[in-house]
């Protein structure tokens, strides 16, 4: 079963928690407030690639679906799916703890999140809800994020470097390269 | 509002390609996207889906398309037999249906998005949503898009840890590491020329990665 | 297959399918806003039909002037079309550009905020476009135009562009411009190799009329014949067509002084070769992926395979750069997957150089107005214009070029570089605004029916 949840290093986590009666539009104002407060309090858990809190509340089911027996969530769901590297333990428990101010205001409104939600019960109950992966895709999947954000700033900077190289001689060039990669 | 309209707005602000600065959807960070559906699935797609799975993980032809295509940093396809039970007041709900998650993290417009894959993922598409009531044909791309729409939920809050790179960029971007990890280590014990030489080499190589 | 649909030509406004060509040599393009009753509009319109150039082929002769009817969509509510049926057009049009700004790159100097008086605010309503042969006829129509408006009152003309052709048909940088169209079946130029489709072995497939067209087969419904494109509710819908607008200042003396210093430091030629580098053909047309040394002099940008060209044996951009202008406008088989990803995206142009041109030489700016209208026809504007402009000339991570905009147009905030491939690679920079936004419409060109109902107040 874990094994569909990993491609190289990269692991997809899925939780799908129920959301308690009357908490959906604080808690859907909650996580939208984040970006309007401009916050991103997932940066904390360095080992994130890409991540969503996603509220479900029904199942799309139209008639011309000619479905024989409608069926829809019987509760709105809050889904949290994160795209992350390495083992889930211990993302899991970087993440409680990173995000206990904030775990509070999101599993807190889900029903049977633990009444203090960091560490170890936050990740049993998330543990509980988690849906496995059936077929994971990972572009890049032997990358951690570390790597992936070193490369990337190496790239920006070759490319300047490129463009400015242009035109220099033979010493200043090394010289200058010497210092922007070699010693870095 | 319902979640469904909710999305529909939403979607119809990133339906066309390019940055989306000020006040971009809430599935949208930098020029990440994410799209998450959700799909009824029929009985005989319950037997089907977790062989079509095995066999994509095991076939990486099959997904070589996917790769060429380079439009996505992350999908997955997840098969919901039962929701998992924390006690009331949450209601017991035995699932008659197996219900499809899919969610994908990807680059560029949703329009040029599903159009890529109606047009060159056809079958591929027929075989992960086939047995998903209410699914169209991918082509022609209209009624496919709109059935993706349908059943496409809005998140509330989307992160990348590196929101404008996209997958070229990233996957260039690990290619030139290995590339120029030699020229580091070497580039101060040699001499100016051969340096330069080495240097203009690497660049040639490189090229297509800056 | 239903792409055979003959088309009515009488039903469309012309120019759209077919170009009425370079005998025309001045334009303008007049923006009318409706300050009088719906009534009274729709009475001054109603005038204008009559005199209206549509698609069936001259028979008589060129015409002396013609004249073409485009509205937006504050003009169709001006001239009383109800909102619920103006609520049938499509998200980006009823937006407008000035809205949509960010994703086409209208930013910094480019923004809405900095366009001419008039464009993009909300206040243009009609385009009347006006073509002619000669001057003279050219004042006489124009002086027409207003005298009508007059009579009727209440009309006014919030924002003019008169435009010229330029010598040789090229535009202010120096290049030919124009000649490389869609091939559309049922058009003059379905059987023209290079403008449509490209498949196996050389061939092409013209495109399906309803790309740009509405209320003809599009490409999807290839797929499903049942299916005709999304568009606005009968009467409006048929023969109709959308309509881009857009007014680019070029900088010519600031292009001409970054490539000649660029072009010092440029170990693949001269300045020359550089522009034909970054734009993806020689000043003459010549394509640079089949001429990559020189231009061939003998290139005729009429002639029948003037645009029979493919990238797919120059996949490292070599011989043309991947992020040229005319690669990155119509990438034709560049993408793979045998055009799939290209062929939804083509756009008709007919746009025309305004001002008088900088004189060969001269590097500093003269502080004249001079630039290129660009005009494109399409059925969607979001799926063929702005999926061009803001994903391919923009950006170029389809390209696999990262962030890189297109050296001509794209604005200097990108990466500010483009990589001329090469052994070794050339980066040329920096890339400065060389081309400025000045204002733009979304519009749309309603089929002769369509225009006749507007006027009689029948639209629904």
């Amino acid at each position: 079963m874990r094994s569909f949840n990993v491609s190289g290093k990269a692991y997809g986590f899925l939780a799908m928690t129920p959301i308690k009666p009357g908490e959906e539009d604080a808690l859907r104002a909650y996580l939208e407030g984040f970006r309007d407060r401009g916050e991103r309090p997932l940066s904390k858990v360095s080992r994130t690639h890409m991540a969503r809190w996603v509220i479900v509340d029904e199942f799309c089911c139209k008639p011309s679906y000619k479905q024989r027996r409608p069926e829809t969530l019987a509760i709105s769901s809050l889904v949290f799916s994160s795209n992350f590297d390495g083992d889930l333990d211990s993302y899991l428990d970087d993440l409680c703890s990173a995000l206990a101010p904030e775990a509070g205001e999101i599993w807190g409104r889900c029903i049977g999140c633990p009444t203090k939600a960091r560490g170890a019960a936050l990740k049993a109950y998330l543990k509980h809800n988690q849906i496995h992966c059936g077929f994971f895709y990972a572009a890049y999947g032997d990358a951690t994020v570390g790597k992936v954000k070193a490369c990337l700033d190496q790239r920006e900077r070759l490319i300047a470097f490129a463009t400015r190289g242009q035109g220099m001689n033979a010493a200043e060039l090394q010289k200058a390269f010497v210092e922007e990669f070699a010693r870095r | 509002m319902t979640g469904r309209e909710r999305t529909q707005a939403a979607v119809s602000v990133v339906s066309s390609a390019g940055p989306v600065a000020t006040n971009p959807p809430r599935n949208v960070d930098g020029v990440a996207i994410a799209i998450t559906v959700f799909s009824t699935v029929k009985p005989w797609g319950r037997a089907f889906l977790p062989v079509l799975f095995r066999l994509s993980i095991c076939v990486p032809k099959l997904t070589a398309t996917l790769v060429r295509l380079s439009f996505v940093h992350f999908a997955r396809w997840s098969l919901v037999k039962q929701i998992p039970y924390n006690g009331p007041p949450q209601p017991k709900q035995k699932l008659c249906y197996a219900h499809m998650y899919f969610e994908s993290n990807f680059n560029g417009g949703w329009e040029e998005y599903i159009d890529a894959f109606s047009h060159i993922m056809t079958s591929g598409m027929a075989a992960f949503w086939g047995s998903s009531f209410g699914f169209p044909k991918a082509l022609p791309v209209g009624p496919f898009k709109e059935y993706i729409s349908e059943n496409e939920s809005g998140a509330s809050h989307y992160y990348s840890a590196y929101p404008q790179a996209t997958i070229t960029m990233i996957r260039s971007a690990l290619q030139l590491d290995a590339r120029l990890a030699p020229l580091k280590r070497d580039a101060e014990r040699m001499d100016p020329e051969a340096f330069q030489a080495a240097y203009t080499k690497m660049l040639s190589d490189v090229q297509r990665c800056l | 297959m239903t792409t055979g649909a003959q088309i009515d030509l009488g039903d469309l406004q012309g120019d759209i399918l077919r170009a009425y060509g370079n005998a025309y040599d001045c334009t303008s393009y007049a923006f009318v806003r409706i300050e009088c009753a719906p009534e009274q509009a729709r009475a001054w319109f109603s005038g204008l039909i009559g005199h209206v150039t549509t698609a069936e082929p001259w028979t008589a002769g060129k015409p002396v002037t013609t004249l073409n009817i485009a509205v937006t969509a504050a003009g169709l509510l001006a001239l009383g079309v109800s909102e619920q049926i103006v609520g049938g057009f499509s998200t980006e049009f009823k937006q407008g550009m000035a809205e949509r700004a960010e994703r086409l790159g209208d930013v910094g100097v480019s923004a809405p905020a900095n366009w001419e008086e008039g464009i993009g605010s909300g206040d243009a309503h009609v385009l009347l476009t006006i073509n002619a042969q000669e001057v003279e006829d050219h004042r006489r129509a124009l002086g027409k135009m207003r005298k009508a408006m007059a009579a009727v009152g209440g009309l006014r003309i919030v924002f003019q562009q008169d435009t010229a052709l330029l010598k040789g048909a090229r535009e202010h940088f120096g290049c030919a411009d124009g000649f490389a169209q869609p091939a559309v079946l049922g058009a003059s130029d379905a059987k023209a190799p290079g403008g449509g489709v490209p498949e196996k072995e050389g061939r092409w497939r013209a495109l399906a009329p309803g790309e740009f067209v509405l209320g003809y087969p599009d490409e999807d419904t290839l797929e499903d014949p049942k299916r005709l494109p999304r568009a606005p509710a009968a009467p409006l819908g048929k023969s109709g067509t959308y309509m881009v607008w857009r007014k680019l200042y070029q900088d010519v003396a600031l292009w001409r002084r970054v490539l000649r210093d660029a072009a010092m430091l440029y170990h693949g030629g001269d300045e020359h070769k550089l522009q034909a580098k970054v734009v993806g053909r020689w000043a003459n047309g010549t394509p640079l992926v089949t001429h990559p040394d020189a231009p061939d002099p003998n290139f005729d940008t009429a002639a029948r395979n003037a645009n029979d060209f493919r990238y797919s044996g120059d996949l490292d951009g070599r011989r043309c750069p991947i992020g040229a202008h005319v690669r990155r406008c119509n990438p034709r088989d560049a993408l793979g997957f045998e055009g799939a990803l290209t062929f939804r995206h083509r756009m008709i142009r007919r746009g025309m150089p305004y001002g008088v041109p900088l004189a060969d030489g001269v590097m500093d700016d003269d502080g004249a107005d001079r630039g290129l209208v660009f005009v494109s026809f399409q059925a969607s504007i979001s799926r063929q214009f702005e999926a061009v402009q803001g994903g391919w000339l923009n950006d170029g991570n389809i390209f696999g070029l990262g962030h890189d905009k297109d050296f001509l147009l794209g604005d200097p905030d990108g990466t500010g570089k483009m990589t001329i491939e090469g052994d070794p690679p050339f980066f040329l920079s920096p890339q400065e605004v060389f081309v400025k936004t000045r204002g733009g419409e979304y519009l749309f060109v309603p089929g002769m029916s369509a225009l006749a109902a507007i006027a009689d107040g029948t639209t629904g």
